[in-house]
Parts: C-alpha cells; structure tokens; sequence
C-alpha cells in the first residue's frame, strides 16, 4: 500500500541524512549511497513494487543505520579526527570568545546605569536585579548542560564548517568592539562596580563573579557522572581535591558578605556563617553518615586557615578590633549546625526513601 | 551483517574475503557499488545476502591502498555514479590473494580429509 504522500527523493534524503546525522559520512559517500538506494528502489520498481515498498526494501537491503555508520567509521578515522578538533575550536571560541562579549556588554551595562542613575536606590536596584539574573543565568547552564551538548553535536554533525566558523564570531565581535568601545568611550575601563558606592552591588557582583568559578568547577567534577545536573550528583561522594577547591570557593562567598557593612560585627559573622551552614547541611545531606563528617571537615579546613591567618593579619592592622575570633566561631557554629541538621533530615527520610 | 542461505558467514571473515571478490570483478570491467552487490548475488544464486552498503566502506579501503580507483561519471539514466577500476597494484594483489587463498583452500582441504583418531588416550604414560 502506497501513502499518496509518498515522495521518493525525500525517503531516500531523510533516510541518507540519519545515517550522515551520525558523523561518519563524507560528503561523497552520501551521494554514493544514495545513488544505490535509486538504483535499488528502480530495479524493485521494475519487477512490480510501488516506490514506497521498493524504497523500504532498498533499505533494508542497504543495511541499519548504525551498522552503516559503524563500517563507515572504520574508515573514514579522519572524520572522527576532524570532528575532535571543531570541539576544540567550538570549546576555545565559547569559553574564550562569548565570555568576552558578555563582560564587554556589562561593562558597557554598568557605564549606563552609573550615567543615568547614578549612586541612587535605582541603580542599586537594577544592579543587584542584573546579578542575580547573572547568577541564575549561570546555574542555568549547568541545568540545560545536556541540551546544550546535544545542539554542539548536532551541529558539528551536520555542518561542522559552518559552525567552527560561526563559533569565531563572538571572538572577532570581541577582539574589533574592545578597540571601538575604549577609544569611543575612554572613561569606560574606570567604571567598576565601587562607583555605585552601595554594600549591596558589590556583594551581588561579588556572588555573581564567584558563581562562575563554582559552575565551571560543578562542570569539571560531573565529567564523569551520570544523569543531569543535580545537587545530589553534586555532593554525593565529593573527592577530596573537590572539597579542598569546594571549600576555597565558599571561603570566597563568605568572606564576601563583608562588604554588605552589617550595623555590628555578630551580624556580619552570621552572615558570614550562612554560606558554611548551606555547604556542610548540603554535603551532609547528601552523603552517607560515615563520609559526610570527613567530606564537611575537608572543605572546612581551608576556610578555618584562611580565617585563622588572614583574619589575625588584619587584626594586627587594625589595632583594638579583634573580629577573628567571631569569624572563626561562626564558621565552625555553622558548619556544625548545617551538619548536625543534615543528619537530622537524613534520618528523617532515610526510612521512605528505602 | 552479512548472512548466507545455507551458512551464515561471520561478519569479520566476509569483510575480509569480499576484497578479492571486488577485484575478480573489477578484473574484467570497471564497475560501480550497485553492479558489484549484483553480480555478487548473481554469482551465488541469491545465495549470498550482504548488506549492500558495507561494500562501499570496503571500496574506499582498496582505494586507499591504491588497489582500485574511483571516478564520478554520469549514467545513462542522468544520475553520478562512481566507477572503479583495478590499477596496476590491484592486479598484483589479486594475484598474491588468489595464489595464498588456492594454497589455504589445498591446505584445509588436505587437513580436512585426514583420517580421524579413534584413541581416547593421545598420550600414554609408562
């Protein structure tokens, strides 16, 4: 039976498209294999079989998909080759490349703002709503992760010419709108975030700065895990030198909170600690009993001597003022607390989740 | 996957043996990836079912090794085909196939046809 829609050239293009789709055909062996699948469908044509039965024929003659990419790919090696190295390329442009336009369109952002809002609650308010729109649009790409491997791939399948050569494009935006910007707008390199003279800018600037070394570190330590982006895969199992760089990152986040100019010094420490008791309840919460006391006790060590050293340092400065001590007691308060909580929470669940 | 009637041959022994088939053919005329499937089946009485497209991956590995040559060239019927032709360097390695696999064949058959041992104790211990 015949579907009246049925056109020949189509079938055999979608058919040939899986099996290039698939990355290991050249050019040239796409037209050879669909001349085949012509001459086959007309010779069954020939001998009494409509076009779309001849056409079902022919391909199940000519073979599967994966059989056919899998013979092809033995000797088409060079394809896989080539394909590695417009990942390359596509990787260098999207983490050199896009970073550079996105902080040169910021930059210009934040030059806006500062000229038509000046230091006003306006100001601050559209910038701490920029971060955290910066902040969320960061995490997101640790959640959309797959999709966008999966458009990466796709693309480098079908055209990989094109898309190497597209991907150069933020680069070049970046490299020829840096010159034009700075010598249109001189003053622009001398707008940082300290103009807007606001506590609150400079921490959500600072937690926006810092949620990209802690997404690129979520990406790197992933690498080998299964499944989408979750807090449990995450925390689960941290290795040691995740802890230690895990650690070193919500010192950052912590110690940020300092600018936010708290009216006294036990607000700032629990502002500090709210960062150490989220970390130690999450990588409690998410590892078993016996592991979560040495996974929270790792990432804590480096902030406990960051404190520890630093904090002393600048007590010595200051002369009269001794913060360190409230800083030390909050981090192991609320590294304690969050553990002892996570516990708690984990017991509570364990029973339903078996 | 390559299965035959009346034995189905092992996909790693079929890619291997379908090179010297390619060049017999291509021996006589030049020829193109649908005619060779063809005469193949021919040849065999529609005995032999190879999943046609694995030919191709095979022809591009004799051209690579200068066994054959491939050019594009209009059809009859209007379409590009390509078209191979044995080279110099095919005919000796069809030669040196041919020579190898008649003494393989002699060998087999010669092993084959020995008499089979009845004694359960190969070695005797004294």
């Amino acid at each position: 039976m015949e579907s009246s829609n049925f056109n020949l050239d189509n079938a055999i293009l979608g058919y040939i498209g899986l099996i290039k789709n698939q990355g290991s055909l050249t050019g040239s062996d796409a037209d050879e294999l669909t001349g085949h699948l012509y001459d086959s469908t007309e010779v069954l044509v020939k001998i009494g079989l409509s076009e779309q039965e001849a056409f079902m024929v022919a391909c199940k003659r000519i073979g599967n998909v994966e059989l056919l990419t899998e013979e092809y790919g033995k000797v088409n090696m060079s394809l896989k080759h080539n394909k590695i190295w417009a990942y390359l390329l596509i990787g260098f442009n999207m983490f050199y490349g896009i970073p550079s336009v996105v902080f040169a369109l910021i930059s210009i952002f934040y030059w806006g703002i500062f000229r038509y809002f000046q230091t006003s609650t306006v100001a601050v308010f559209i910038m701490v709503a920029f971060h955290v729109l910066f902040i969320a649009g960061i995490f997101s790409l640790l959640r959309f992760k797959r999709q966008i491997s999966c458009f990466i791939e796709n693309k480098v399948a079908q055209k990989p010419l094109k898309w190497v050569a597209l991907s150069f494009l933020p680069t070049m935006c970046s490299v020829l709108g840096r010159s034009l910007m700075f010598k249109r707008i001189p003053s622009l390199e001398r707008y940082t975030i300290r103009v807007f003279e606001s506590g609150l800018v400079e921490f959500s600037f600072n937690l926006a700065a810092l949620s990209i070394p802690f997404v690129v570190l979520s990406m790197i330590f992933s690498i080998n895990r299964t499944g989408g982006f979750k807090l449990k895969n995450l925390f689960d199992k941290p290795s040691a030198l995740l802890l230690i760089l895990f650690g070193f990152v919500i010192e950052l986040f912590a110690a940020s909170t300092r600018v936010l100019q708290a009216p006294n010094i036990v607000v700032q420490a629990v502002l500090f600690g709210i960062f150490y008791f989220t970390a130690s309840f999450l990588l409690t919460y998410y590892n078993r009993t016996s592991s979560a006391m040495r996974a929270v006790l790792i990432f804590t060590s480096i902030g406990f001597l960051l404190e520890l050293t630093v904090g002393i340092m600048a007590d010595m400065e200051r002369v009269n003022r001794f913060y360190t001590p409230f800083f030390v007691t909050a981090l192991v308060a609320s590294v304690g607390v969050g553990h002892v909580l996570g516990l708690w929470i984990f017991n509570k669940r364990k029973p339903t989740e078996c | 996957m390559y299965v035959c009637d009346m034995v189905e041959l092992n996909k790693d022994f079929m890619a291997s043996a379908l090179a010297p088939l390619i060049l017999i053919i291509l021996r006589r005329q030049e020829s193109y990836g649908y005619q060779i499937i063809q005469e193949l089946k021919d040849k065999t009485g529609g005995e032999l079912h190879v999943a046609e497209g694995t030919l191709y991956p095979v022809l591009k590995k004799m051209e690579s090794k200068n066994w054959i040559e491939g050019e594009w060239k209009k059809s009859d019927s209007g379409r590009a085909r390509r078209y191979y032709v044995l080279t110099g360097k095919g005919k000796q390695e069809l030669e040196e196939q041919y020579s190898q696999m008649n003494f393989i064949n002699d060998l087999i058959k010669k092993l084959w046809n020995l008499p089979i041992s009845t004694s359960t104790t190969p070695f005797s211990v004294t």
